[in-house]
């Protein structure tokens, strides 16, 4: 299972902090997280997708255990 | 001396506490071209006046308050004022920036500045309303805390106040206006020290606007762009400040356990998701702000001011605390008892982590919250190790050593961003002119992972864009906005679709753009003359004073003003030994197995010193000071 984190105005749609899903890419893992409807795959694909504190793209691939954190947009000061 | 410029009412005020004779300072039409207002025109008046051998707590310093042209204009986020002074914290020069009404009401009395100088040999309070100044007796107020103060002076006006902190000169003591606070450096220990405990404005005047009818229509296009953009139309008035602090522990820079590392485990229950999802009652705004990046929580039953990042990142993963409600009642204690959350959480976390080291027993520990409430009130009062830790980082850390992880930058306490997972952004506290401040470093980490992705721990470029950020927010300032309109600097898609080729190729081309930003924007500015299409403080700044404003010509006046505060800052003998950090952040790596997590400092200050044409030694040359119009304030 991957765990999906959501954070920044992306949690305010999703209002849900995580979700565990089944994928072995990132694509995946978005597609998986956007079939249950909290959030559109565009909503999606238009975050910040970070495992381990480095920014990944959507062909990554994961394993099982993996934490993937999605962030909206974000700024402040 | 009137102003034939809009924006400005043309009239500086000058008060001598030692005599009690009010004055207009001359300030010509010539300086406000060139030093435009705000944080810059203060140190056009600090510099015609140090000569680098005053005190913070002596009669030959100077507290200056000034707005900026565009402060109640009705601009977007214009209710900015400036406190600038030289600092007991740093010993240098001093600059805070302040929301509220305040500057708006300054100007409505008739002035853009006020200069107070000398001290009073008795507590007053001074109310202006127009013309009129008086000096008042504040015997009942003395003692009382920020809030209860302002509840005790007139209504619809605009107030700055001290609290027992600014009485009994803590360091990082702040100055208050209504919830919004001037916390950085202890602009409040120079007021307590003048004997002022709160100073009163109104007027009736109106700010006069060069072309009314355009700046009305500009202003329209303005705000409707803030509030599209997906930074201030969407993320800050959405989750404020405080949506940082899980961006940050996703990147590794959420300061923690006083700076030993980068990520908390606990993170979760102080962020800005669990503030907007749990406690955020309503958000609030500075005057003619559409941003509205304030919350309010509950304390004490009340409605107040809740954290911003800095205070939920330095209270919550910097002392290894997860209670968010502990925050949002320290954070109301120190803003009445009138203390900077910074630098008060930042010295916090230093004597936990000196006492956990053996140097100093005080008995605070890491996690352990109980008595923090009464720590505050000791250190405001002075009373027991409050008195040491009123003194802040740098002194206590000079007594008991641990200098290494001692986080200030020339005595001034770094705020919440770990830099190293973003070396500019370490560049930018180590050259600062304010001291450790992540906003007048240039907050290169906007570009470091934040907002953009460019690569976090590459030098390449971080100096010159470094620079560049450092110009274009002291001008922001200098014109009396609010340094969050800077994000529209960034054209929204790249914001908002990270992913999108084009956010990617900028990405990647921003570490080999260092040379491309030197050559037009700190060069060659003059050829950059247009007005951006996604910036539009340059047009709204024409319209609204008559002052020719094209893009190159705001980054020069924001070089300019820059410069001309690291030229008295040298007058106070500052130089490239000053430009430092603590040495946990520049030789130990953040991850052991990563040698690229350190700050590595003395090649970025080179480039950077480069950048902005100053010797070796960190002084702006004479060609620079000849290029920037500054060769009258050497000295």
């Amino acid at each position: 299972m991957i765990t999906v984190r959501f954070f920044g105005t992306l949690r305010l749609k999703t209002e849900t902090p995580y979700m565990e899903v089944e994928a072995a890419t990132v694509r995946e893992a978005l597609k998986a997280v956007a079939a249950t409807g909290v959030a559109s795959e565009k909503e999606l694909r238009e975050s910040v997708a970070l495992l381990r504190g480095v920014r990944v793209s959507g062909r990554k691939k994961l394993t099982p255990g993996d934490e993937l954190m999605l962030l909206s947009p974000v700024g402040g000061g | 001396m009137a102003s034939k410029f809009g924006g400005y009412m043309g009239r500086i005020l000058q008060i001598d506490l030692c005599t009690r004779e009010v004055s207009d300072y001359p300030f010509s039409d010539r300086d406000r071209a060139k030093f435009i207002g705000g944080k810059t025109m203060a140190a056009k008046i600090l510099s015609d006046h140090l000569t680098g051998r005053e005190a913070a707590f002596s009669d030959e310093n100077l507290l200056v308050v000034t707005t900026g042209p565009l402060t109640g204009s009705g601009a977007p986020s214009s209710g900015r004022f400036n406190i600038s002074t030289v600092s007991p914290l740093t010993g240098l020069l001093a600059s805070s920036n302040c929301g509220g009404s305040f500057g708006y009401h300054l100007k409505k009395a008739g002035f853009d500045g006020l200069i107070l100088r000398g001290h009073s040999e008795e507590h007053i309070r001074i109310e202006i309303r127009n013309d009129k100044v008086q000096f008042l007796p504040a015997d009942d107020l003395w003692g009382l805390t920020t809030g209860e103060t302002q509840a005790q002076l007139k209504p619809r006006s605009g107030h700055l106040v001290i609290g027992p902190a600014g009485e009994n000169l803590v360091k990082f003591a702040c100055i208050a206006s209504e919830e919004r606070v001037a916390g950085r450096a202890g602009v409040g220990a120079v007021m307590g020290w003048m004997n002022i405990k709160a100073i009163t404005v109104s007027g009736n005047k109106t700010v006069p606007i060069h072309a009314p009818e355009k700046v009305k229509k500009h202003n329209k296009k303005w705000y409707a762009y803030l509030r599209r953009h997906p930074l201030t139309g969407d993320c800050l008035p959405k989750l404020g400040t405080a949506n940082l602090v899980s961006a940050m522990q996703a990147r590794g820079l959420l300061g923690t356990k006083n700076f030993s590392a980068g990520c908390y485990a606990d993170f979760e229950s102080v962020s800005g998701e669990e503030l907007a999802a749990k406690h955020n009652i309503v958000n609030k705004g500075c005057l003619s702000c559409p941003i509205k990046c304030a919350r309010t929580v509950e304390v004490e039953g009340k409605e107040v001011k809740g954290p911003e990042l800095e205070t939920l990142g330095l209270l919550g993963a910097g002392i290894l605390n997860s209670r968010i409600e502990d925050i949002f009642q320290w954070n109301y204690e120190l803003d009445e008892l009138g203390m900077d959350t910074i630098s008060a959480a930042q010295t916090l976390s230093w004597a936990m982590e000196a006492n956990e080291k053996g140097l100093w027993a005080n008995g605070l520990r890491f996690s352990d919250t109980k008595d923090i409430s009464r720590l505050w009130e000791d250190i405001a009062h002075r009373r027991g190790i409050g008195d040491e830790l009123a003194e802040g980082t740098r002194i206590l850390s000079r007594k008991y050593g641990g200098e290494d992880f001692a986080m200030q930058v020339k005595g001034l306490e770094i705020s919440a961003y770990q830099p190293r997972r973003a070396v500019g952004q370490g560049l930018g506290y180590a050259v600062s002119n304010r001291g450790g401040c992540h906003l007048n470093g240039g907050y290169a980490v906007f570009l470091e992972g934040l907002g953009l992705g460019m690569n976090p721990t590459t030098p390449r470029s971080k100096a010159d864009l470094t620079m560049m950020m450092q110009d274009l927010m002291e001008m922001i300032s200098a014109t009396g906005q609010c340094l969050f309109t800077s994000y529209a600097f960034f054209p929204a898609p790249l914001i908002s679709h990270p992913n999108a080729w084009y956010t990617r190729a900028v990405n990647a081309i921003l570490p080999f753009s260092g040379a491309v930003v030197r050559l037009f924007l700190n060069r060659w500015p003059r050829l950059l003359q247009l007005h951006l299409p996604v910036f539009h403080h340059t047009k709204g700044f024409e319209l609204t004073t008559g002052i020719k404003m094209k893009f190159g010509d705001y980054i020069r006046a924001g070089e300019r003003g820059y410069n001309l505060e690291r030229l008295i800052n040298t007058r106070f003998g500052v130089s490239a030994k000053d430009d430092t950090l603590p040495r946990r952040l520049t030789l130990i790596r953040q991850d052991p197995k990563d040698p690229k997590s350190v700050v590595p400092l003395e090649k970025l200050k080179r480039s950077y010193y480069r950048a902005r044409g100053w010797d070796k030694n960190g002084i702006p040359t004479d060609r620079t000071l000849k290029k920037l119009g500054l060769g009258e304030e050497k000295r």
